[in-house]
């Protein structure tokens, strides 16, 4: 297997980022109550305003109730509509401002309905005494005090119906948060054992890798050093096929378990990022041109908080990268950039080889772009770059 | 002439055994200690004690340049050859220039033949870098490094001083005279910019640049 070959089908190893959902319900009790409240204040405003324009808009124009509110001006229903909207509007103003001090929604059993039916009282006198200070009884004939609690009453029981609405739409909000967070604690436990199964895969690669990196590497160079020993001491028929035998075993251990070592989990990478990145680029044939700047930022990848699977990651998509330049692309020169910038990964791999067909089977890069759209990030082919050729771009959160 | 004081720190048994038992029955060498991880390569080496250290670049527990760097941090006049079982060689590069002096690369096969460890380890503990000559051999410039420039015989005898040959050697090598050598190694230091300071040493930096701006030719 040749370099490049070497670092072929990479995307089968590359890891299955998970994205942590969990984080979107970590709001602490203290604001979830915060934004309760705040929702049960909002649907009584909104009720509220909406049954205060409607009765003005009834009063006014429907039923063309004109009180002496401006003395000295003539009557006119739109003057009437205007002192009415804005008395209403007060009165819900300080049906809010009162739910708000006082919070019946925090309140429980008895409490509330008592809470409830106070504040409708205090508002239903509220907005008979705004109107009555207004003069919108004043039409020439005295209100009777029958008319005044019927006022105050019809007020306190629209109060009563809309304080109701309020808490129920705070309920109801309540009752659709904890749902989601039962969704999102749900989603966080699979992506929680994803990501277990994920570091237990990576776990295994590693060892076996290391493993015929090291144990297995080195007792193959032990069988060499036997056979060689052994070489000269047989006959000449018999040592040309120890020496075959010696050769091939030098071979296996050179290409096929290193291509399998590699394969199962990037080489060096123990060594950070850096060193296995090397590794790779190590390979490309010498009549290639290679450069490559790995920023001195992109030491954030090796410390402790990033995890292996990321790291991992970073290499397979500049091996994918590298591996389709010399095989599909033809290049001659490929440019190899890694950088972290404000905790985001950016790789940039420039070739100077051929565009690929649009319909090629890309296969590699097609899974790496699906991993990739599942931790929030992106991988680009596309003409151009700075070789004129070819550039990968990959960018990912971290 | 006193032998050199040697250490193996290698993970693999049955390696560890046979280069210990080639190392115990060469009398320019002596065997002194051998570690099976990093872990007992820390707690047990006498850094002072030692000439040359012999350090499988894997182990299970760490890697052989942290604890190289960590021995030499002790005892800064020691030599240190990694070991590996596959072409590792470029690991040296992520040592810094003022501290690659003494640092040498032998794959585990050639670790196995006496003349090449002895060799190793003889240049090795004279502050020497000693690349692997079955791993430089095959190697060739990159068209985007600065060694394109050199000639083929300048790039020939930087592979050589790679293999940690001295000049003279390398006139012997080569049939040249020493001192075509010399200004061959001068030209070599002249196109990769290269100047003598305190804290580099000339050869050492244009064996790294050897390292990094060449690739095998025919890669396994």
């Amino acid at each position: 297997m040749s370099g490049p070959a070497a670092a072929s089908a990479p995307t089968d190893q590359a890891p299955v980022p998970t994205v942590d959902n969990a984080a979107g319900t970590g709001a602490s009790s203290l604001t979830e109550e915060k934004l309760a409240s705040r929702v049960m204040l909002i649907s009584i405003a909104i009720m509220g305003t909406l049954l205060g324009l409607y009765t003005s808009l009834q009063s006014s124009l429907v039923f063309g109730v004109v009180s002496a509110v401006l003395r000295n001006a003539p009557p006119s229903p739109f003057t009437e509509l205007a002192v009415r909207a804005s008395i209403n509007l007060i009165a819900v103003g300080g049906l809010v401002g009162m739910v708000a001090l006082l919070h019946p929604e925090r309140r429980r059993g008895a409490t509330v309905a008592v809470q409830v039916a106070g504040i409708a009282v205090v508002g239903g006198v509220f907005r008979a005494g705004l109107q009555a200070i207004a003069g919108v009884y004043d039409i020439g004939i005295e209100p009777s005090r029958a008319a005044l609690l019927l006022e105050i009453g019809t007020t306190t029981i629209v109060s009563a119906v809309t304080l109701v609405g309020g808490l129920v739409q705070q309920r109801l909000w309540r009752r659709t948060v904890a749902a989601e967070r039962v969704r999102f604690t749900a989603q966080g436990r699979v992506n929680e054992l994803l990501r277990t199964l994920q570091d237990e895969e990576l776990r295994v690669r590693r060892d076996i890798s290391q493993t015929l990196h090291g144990s297995v590497q080195s007792a193959f160079v032990v069988l060499e050093a036997r056979l060689n020993a052994l070489t000269p001491r047989v006959q000449t028929a018999e040592a040309a096929e120890l020496r075959a035998v010696t050769e091939e075993l030098a071979r296996l251990r050179e290409g096929e378990i290193r291509a399998l070592s590699g394969a199962l989990y990037p080489a060096d990478l123990e060594r950070g990022v850096r060193a296995a990145l090397t590794t790779i680029l190590e390979r490309v044939p010498p009549s290639v041109a290679v450069r490559s700047a790995i920023s001195p930022a992109s030491a954030r990848l090796d410390e402790p908080d990033v995890d292996i699977a990321t790291r991992v990651l970073v290499v397979r998509i500049v091996e994918e990268a590298v591996s389709n330049a010399l095989r599909h692309g033809g290049a001659t020169s490929i440019d190899v950039a890694v950088d972290v910038w404000r905790d985001r990964v950016v790789i940039t791999v420039d070739n100077d080889g051929s565009v690929p067909p649009a319909e090629a089977a890309w296969s590699g890069l097609t899974r790496l772009r699906q991993y990739l759209e599942l931790a929030h990030g992106r991988i680009d082919l596309s003409p151009g770059g700075s070789l004129q050729g070819a550039r990968l771009r990959a960018s990912f959160a971290l | 002439m006193q032998p050199h004081r040697i250490a193996i720190v290698e993970d693999q048994p049955l390696y560890r055994q046979m280069l210990a038992l080639l190392l115990s029955s060469t009398p320019a060498l002596k065997l002194v200690a051998v570690c099976a991880d990093a872990a007992s390569a820390q707690r047990d080496l006498r850094a002072d004690d030692l000439d040359v250290a012999l350090l499988d670049l894997r182990l299970p527990d760490g890697d052989g340049l942290s604890v190289g760097r960590d021995l030499r941090r002790r005892n800064p006049g020691l030599g240190i050859v990694i070991l590996s079982a596959s072409d590792s060689m470029h690991a040296l590069l992520e040592l810094d220039d003022h501290e690659a002096a003494g640092w040498s690369y032998l794959s585990k096969s050639s670790a196995l033949s006496a003349h090449s460890l002895i060799r190793a380890i003889q240049h090795t503990a004279a502050g020497r870098t000693v690349l692997d000559p079955t791993v430089t051999r095959d190697r060739r410039p990159r068209p985007s490094g600065p060694l394109a420039q050199l000639s083929a015989r300048q790039f020939e005898v930087l592979g050589l001083a790679a293999e940690g040959l001295t000049n003279s050697a390398i006139a012997d090598r080569l049939g040249l005279s020493p001192r075509s050598v010399d200004a061959h190694v001068n030209a070599v230091y002249q196109a990769l910019g290269i100047q003598s300071t305190p804290r580099n040493n000339p050869r050492v930096t244009a064996v790294r640049s050897y390292l990094a701006h060449t690739a095998r030719a025919m890669p396994a």
